[in-house]
C-alpha cells in the first residue's frame, strides 16, 4: 500500500505522541478524523502495546552476583598493581645497571669492584647495629 | 537519592556503588535479555557490565540517570560480543516471566511470549535496541540517542521502522490463527 506523505509524517507524529514525546495537537488530531488509516494505525499502537507487554521481563535482582563483581574487580586492582611494581622494578633495575654499565664504558670499573668489596664487607659488619636498633625499637614498643 | 549515592560513589563509597548496581540490577538484565535472548550470554554481559561500572566509576560523569550509564555499558559490551561472535543462540525459555495464575493461561502467555521474542530476534540488534529501550523502558529519544551514539532523528526513525515490522509480523500471526 502506498502512503501519502501526510500519511507518513502523520504516523511518525503518532508514535512520538504514543510514547509520550509529543502531545497531541490540533493538526494530528484533523488528520486522524479523517484519515482512516493513520486512526487504525494509532489503534493498532495500542494493541500491539497490549500483546507487546505480555513479554515484560523483571528479572530479580542477584545480590550474590553483584558481591561477585566486586570480588573479581579486586583480583583485577590486584593484578594491576602487581604489574605496576613490576614494572617499576625493570625500570630501576634497568637504570642502575645503565648507570653501572656507563661508568664501566667511563673506566671506573676498579672503583666499582672496590665499591662492591667495602659493601660487601661493611653489610655484614652492620648487621648487629641494625639488629641492636630493631630490638630496642621492640623493647620501646612493648613497654609503651 | 540516586545523585547522593552516585556523589558517595564516586568518592570511593563502596555500600553506594552496591546500592546503585542493586538498584539497576534489573533494568540491566532485562534490557540484555530482550537483546541477547540468551540466558548464558546474558548472565556474563551482565557481570562484565557491573566490573566495567565499579571500575570505572571515578570516570563517570553523572548526566542522566545511573542506569543510562549502566545500559550504555551494556550496549558495548553486546555489540564487542557480536563483532567477535555473530550467531547468538536464540533461547526462547528465558523464564523470567511472572508465574501466571492457572495452567490454561500458563500455557497461552508461554506461546505468545515465544511469538513476542521471535518478533523481536528477528529485527535487526540496532533497530532492537532502540525499541526495546523506548518500549520496555520508556527512555527518551535523547537518552536512546546518547547510549546508542546515533542522532535523535535515526533513533526516531529506527522506532517507526520497528513498529512497522511487528505489526507487519502481528498481522501474519493473527492471519495464521
Amino acid at each position: 500500500m502506498i502512503m501519502s506523505k501526510d500519511c507518513e509524517s502523520c504516523q511518525k507524529k503518532l508514535v512520538d505522541i504514543f510514547y509520550n514525546e509529543e502531545n497531541m495537537n490540533n493538526e494530528v488530531k484533523n488528520h486522524i478524523k479523517t484519515c482512516h488509516s493513520c486512526k487504525e494505525f494509532f489503534g493498532r499502537l495500542y494493541q500491539m502495546k497490549d500483546i507487546m507487554d505480555k513479554a515484560k521481563i523483571e528479572p530479580s535482582i542477584e545480590y550474590a552476583e553483584i558481591l561477585q563483581s566486586f570480588k573479581e574487580v579486586e583480583i583485577i586492582k590486584e593484578k594491576r598493581r602487581n604489574l605496576f611494581d613490576l614494572i617499576l622494578f625493570i625500570i630501576i633495575s634497568g637504570v642502575l645497571l645503565g648507570l653501572v654499565a656507563l661508568l664501566i664504558v667511563e673506566k671506573y670499573l676498579v672503583e666499582i669492584i672496590y665499591f662492591q668489596l667495602v659493601m660487601y664487607i661493611i653489610i655484614p659488619l652492620s648487621l648487629p647495629v641494625i639488629i641492636k636498633i630493631r630490638s630496642l625499637k621492640e623493647e620501646y614498643n612493648e613497654r609503651y | 537519592m540516586e545523585e547522593r549515592l552516585v556523589k558517595l560513589a564516586k568518592k570511593g563509597d563502596k555500600t553506594a556503588l552496591e546500592r546503585l548496581l542493586q538498584s539497576n540490577y534489573s533494568i540491566v538484565k532485562g534490557y540484555l535479555l530482550k537483546m541477547t535472548m540468551n540466558k548464558t550470554l546474558t548472565e556474563d554481559i551482565v557481570q562484565e557490565t557491573m566490573m566495567k561500572a565499579i571500575l570505572n566509576i571515578k570516570k563517570y560523569k553523572p548526566k542522566g540517570k545511573f542506569s543510562t550509564w549502566l545500559i550504555t555499558i551494556a550496549t558495548n559490551l553486546y555489540r564487542d560480543k557480536l563483532r567477535k561472535d555473530k550467531r547468538i543462540i536464540f533461547e526462547n525459555d528465558l523464564s523470567y516471566h511472572e508465574v501466571p495464575k492457572n495452567l490454561e493461561q500458563s500455557v497461552i502467555d508461554k506461546i505468545d511470549i515465544e511469538k513476542i521474542n521471535k518478533i523481536l530476534f528477528e529485527l535487526p540488534d540496532e533497530k532492537r535496541m532502540v525499541f526495546i529501550l523506548k518500549h520496555y523502558y520508556g527512555y527518551q529519544y535523547k537518552e536512546i540517542s546518547e547510549i546508542v551514539k546515533c542522532p535523535i532523528g535515526t533513533v526516531r526513525s529506527r522506532l517507526h521502522y520497528c513498529i512497522k515490522q511487528i505489526q507487519l509480523q502481528m498481522e501474519g500471526v493473527n492471519d495464521n490463527e
